[in-house]
This record gives C-alpha cells, structure tokens and sequence, in this order.
C-alpha cells in the first residue's frame, strides 16, 4: 500500500514518470483532469455555493490536515482571499528526503488544479513562488 | 448597542499544531493510478510503482539488503500507526507475515463514493516485489480481497540454491 503519509513522494515520482512518457505535455494533461476529477466535489462546489468564504472553508480542511505552516486571510470588505504559506507540507517533505529529487516543476501543480476552477467561478488567482523554500502565497480576488 | 462588522478573516497554523494525516490523498493516488492505467496500460502502470519504490524506498531497500527484517517490521507499523489502522504482524526469525481487514486506502477512497482502481492491488504486489529484490528475502502476496483489500503477505527468507 502506498500510505496518504507517503502520497508527496509518490506524486512527485508520478509527475516524474508522466514526463518521461509524454513530456511536460502529458503532466500538464494529468493536472487538468486532476483538476476536473478531483476538485469537482470540493473547492469547485464549495466557490460557487459560498465564494470566497467557500475557499476559506476548503483550505481551512485541507491545510489543516496537511499539517501545513500558514496564515489565511478572508477580506470581505476587499473581496480578497489570500493564503501565505510559510512552509508548505508538500514540498517540504520532498526537501527533507534528501535522497530523493523532486520533480524539477513540483510547485506547478498547485496552480494548474486550482487556476482553473477559480477562473470558472469568476475570480482571477494570482500566485508567487518560492520552490526552493517550500513557501508561497496566493491570493484569489473579484 | 451597535456591533461592529469586522470584514476580516484569520487563521494561522504551524506544522506542530496539527497531525500529519490527510487521507483524501489516497483518492489523489487512486487518480493517478487510474490515469496511468488508461492511458498507457498495466505494464507502464507496474513500471511506475517500480520506479517509485526504487526512489522512496531506499533507506528500507538497504537495510533489508543486509538481512534487517525488524526494519520492515518498524516501517509496517510505523506507516499504520500513522494511518490509525489495525494491522496484525506476526514475526519468526525468517519470515514476516502481516494481515489486514481491509485496506485503510481503498476503505477511504469508498467512503467518498469513488471506486478503487481496478490494479489497485499493485500497490501492494508490485511494491512490495520491487522491494524484495535484490535482498535476501522475498515477498509473495498470499491473498488479496478486491472488494476490501483485505489480505495477508508474506516476506521470507530465500532458499539458498
């Protein structure tokens, strides 16, 4: 069995795989349906039932049990969303196995599951980056 | 009395206040196996649990290379305490046998009302096979529910030839 405590690596290799079957074509394809299968029931329900608060709500599960270090932000007033991660849980197990190298674009799957769906419901999403230090923000806005 | 609307939203976390476990994850996995599988079919899908093992496991891959059976036993039981799943595992000298009621990940994947990957079996077979080899033991998978994932696997020791 591959454990949900060892999910990261086996994603990471996965994305690594895909690549060498197809190129960054073929992760990218992953992604998308990944974006449609899995968020469908979750994050693509909860931003069209609640908006903004529906992301509050969705991170606040996912992020929670990912054991992730963040600061999430809901501005109503602003029409604003915005999480800054100061350690992300999932590259920063892939940096602590140093045996181990992580997929060269990791970090882009975040974007490419999320954009899309936040695009359909109306809002624009914008992120920053940091790979190399498992950290960045992003902020999801009218 | 006049209550003030506050527009703003907070929550912070370190990595220390929450517990590791987000089980959804194995839905992430069963959808990655699944895409694999109908795209590029079972023999690519057994290459790329091949290749993961190869990369994730070679700390344990090393130690079992020296004959270290209690390091698969600690992994096993390590993985599962995480998981907050039971799992029985019996012990001898040259072998290890472990049972499971149902698997934790395909108990989960149906509570979502999605369906495990036909070769989800292989996450078992062609992990634990991909482990073994190059070591003084080997792996046989002695029974396996597609249903559940139920099973029993054995690890033991070669027979010298």
């Amino acid at each position: 069995m591959i454990s949900c405590t060892e999910f990261i690596p086996a994603y990471s290799e996965g994305f690594k795989f895909l690549e060498q079957l197809g190129g960054k074509e073929e992760v990218e394809k992953f992604w998308s349906e990944l974006s449609d299968l899995y968020l469908k029931d979750s994050l693509s329900k909860l931003i069209k039932e609640k908006g903004l608060e529906g992301c509050f709500e969705y991170w606040s599960h996912s992020l929670n049990e990912e054991a992730a270090d963040f600061t999430m932000t809901l501005d109503t007033s602003k029409r604003e969303f915005r999480i800054d991660m100061h350690r992300c849980p999932s590259k920063g197990r892939l940096l602590e196995l140093q045996y181990m190298i992580p997929h060269h674009s990791y970090c882009d799957h975040c974007e490419a599951l999320y954009r899309p769906i936040v695009e359909k419901a109306g809002f624009t999403y914008k992120s920053e980056v940091d790979s190399d230090k498992a950290s960045c923000s992003f902020t999801i806005y009218k | 009395m006049i209550r003030e609307y506050n527009p703003i939203k907070t929550m912070s976390r370190k990595c220390s206040d929450n517990k590791y476990l987000h089980k959804d994850f194995h839905q992430t996995m069963n959808l990655l196996l699944d895409y694999i599988h109908r795209n590029f079919g079972k023999e690519k899908l057994i290459r790329y649990l091949q290749q993961f093992t190869v990369a994730y496991h070679k700390p344990l891959h090393e130690s079992l290379r020296g004959g270290d059976l209690k390091a698969l036993a600690d992994y096993f039981s390590d993985l599962y305490e995480k998981e907050e799943w039971p799992l029985t595992i019996r012990q001898g000298e040259d072998y290890m046998e472990i049972e499971q009621n149902e698997c934790p990940g395909m108990h989960h994947i149906k509570s979502l009302g999605k369906v495990p990957t036909p070769l989800y079996v292989e996450t078992y077979r062609a992990v634990y096979t991909t482990l073994c080899d190059d070591t003084p033991f080997e792996y046989r998978l002695v029974y396996f529910d597609e249903k559940t994932g139920a099973c029993k696997q054995l690890f033991t020791k070669r027979k010298e030839e």
